[in-house]
């Protein structure tokens, strides 16, 4: 019924059904209750669109080709890029000026073995590596 | 010739498929010319779809924008309006998912609703006392029951081609639509009754 309704019906279905629907009241009411539901959407709330809706999506599509270009252009270094580079380079000088502390650390590991001192940097070793 | 006269004959004379190619090229002017034949569509298909006036047209200027992006890759054989929806329909699902974890699908229509009094549409439904009282009546259905009727109803889409934008076959497309019906009908009946 619904898709008699919507014309999606081959002719010939279509013409047996509207022979039907001739001589069947309840199913000329049962298609009248779903016509009755497409007029209600119909008529559902619609949104008027402004001028300012077609400026504003062509607005955007110039600043998305903006993008594109500037993601295709190789560029020239940046102030970013300086302080980037001048960031990693202190953190770098961070990090190896640390490593020696490790390094002082473990050369008072040398204790006899079998010593209080050796059990206790065992122990540290241990928990440190765990 | 003069900018007017071009988007004249844009207009008047270009199938969808010349624009999307001018589109495709970067033409601006094709472009805006493709977002005025589809804008009203557009946005009441999403603003019927979720509910909301408001996030209606930004979703909208998405859909454009992903038109606008993908122009240049359209297959020519495919039929512009279907694969808009397309798009359109797979945004509306997003924001529907992401509402829905919100809770407050369908909250904002009835509150502009509420705060505005009477509503303007009341006087167009026969027994029904508000355009909410239908909006939230369709908020009922199934949401590919729902995308599917509106495409039918109000866009006049072919059966074919709502399969296409729904990625479902045309036997369930014509499923869908008679269980949408079907409910709608039950939905207003019962509403009408009280």
């Amino acid at each position: 019924m619904s898709a008699y309704v919507d014309g999606e019906l081959d002719r010939e279905t279509s013409s047996a059904m509207t022979t039907h629907l001739e001589s069947c009241r309840t199913c000329r009411e049962y298609l009248a209750a779903l016509s009755s539901v497409d007029a209600l959407i119909g008529r559902l709330p619609q949104i008027e669109i402004g001028e300012g809706f077609s400026k504003r999506a062509v607005a955007r599509a110039k600043e998305w080709d903006e993008l594109a270009d500037a993601a295709l252009r190789p560029s020239a270094p940046s102030v970013f890029d300086s302080l980037r580079h001048l960031l990693t380079d202190v953190l770098d000088t961070m990090v190896s000026e640390s490593a020696p502390a490790i390094q002082t650390l473990e050369e008072f590991a040398d204790f006899p073995p079998l010593s209080l001192g050796c059990a206790y940097f065992q122990i540290l070793g241990h928990a440190t590596r765990g | 010739m003069q900018q007017g006269d071009r988007v004249e004959n844009f207009a008047m004379d270009d199938s969808d498929h010349a624009l999307i190619k001018a589109t495709g090229t970067g033409d601006h002017l094709a472009f805006e010319l493709l977002v005025r034949r589809y804008q009203h569509a557009v946005v009441n298909f999403i603003f019927h779809c979720i509910g909301d006036r408001s996030t209606a047209e930004d979703i909208a200027q998405e859909v454009f924008i992903r038109v606008y992006d993908g122009a240049s890759g359209f297959e020519p054989r495919a039929k512009l309006a279907t694969w808009i929806f397309k798009i359109a329909r797979n945004l509306c699902l997003n924001e529907l998912k992401r509402r829905s974890r919100r809770k407050r699908c369908y909250d904002s229509l009835s509150s502009q609703l509420t705060e505005s009094g009477s509503s303007p549409f009341s006087s167009v439904f026969e027994g029904l006392e508000s355009a909410q009282e239908l909006m939230c009546a369709l908020e009922t259905l199934p949401e590919n029951q729902r995308a599917a009727l509106l495409l039918r109803v109000n866009e006049g889409l072919p059966y074919a081609e709502i399969a296409k934008v729904l990625s479902v076959s045309v036997a369930s497309v014509e499923s869908l639509i008679f269980r949408a019906r079907t409910r709608l009908r039950e939905t207003l009946g019962k509403q009408q009754e009280v």
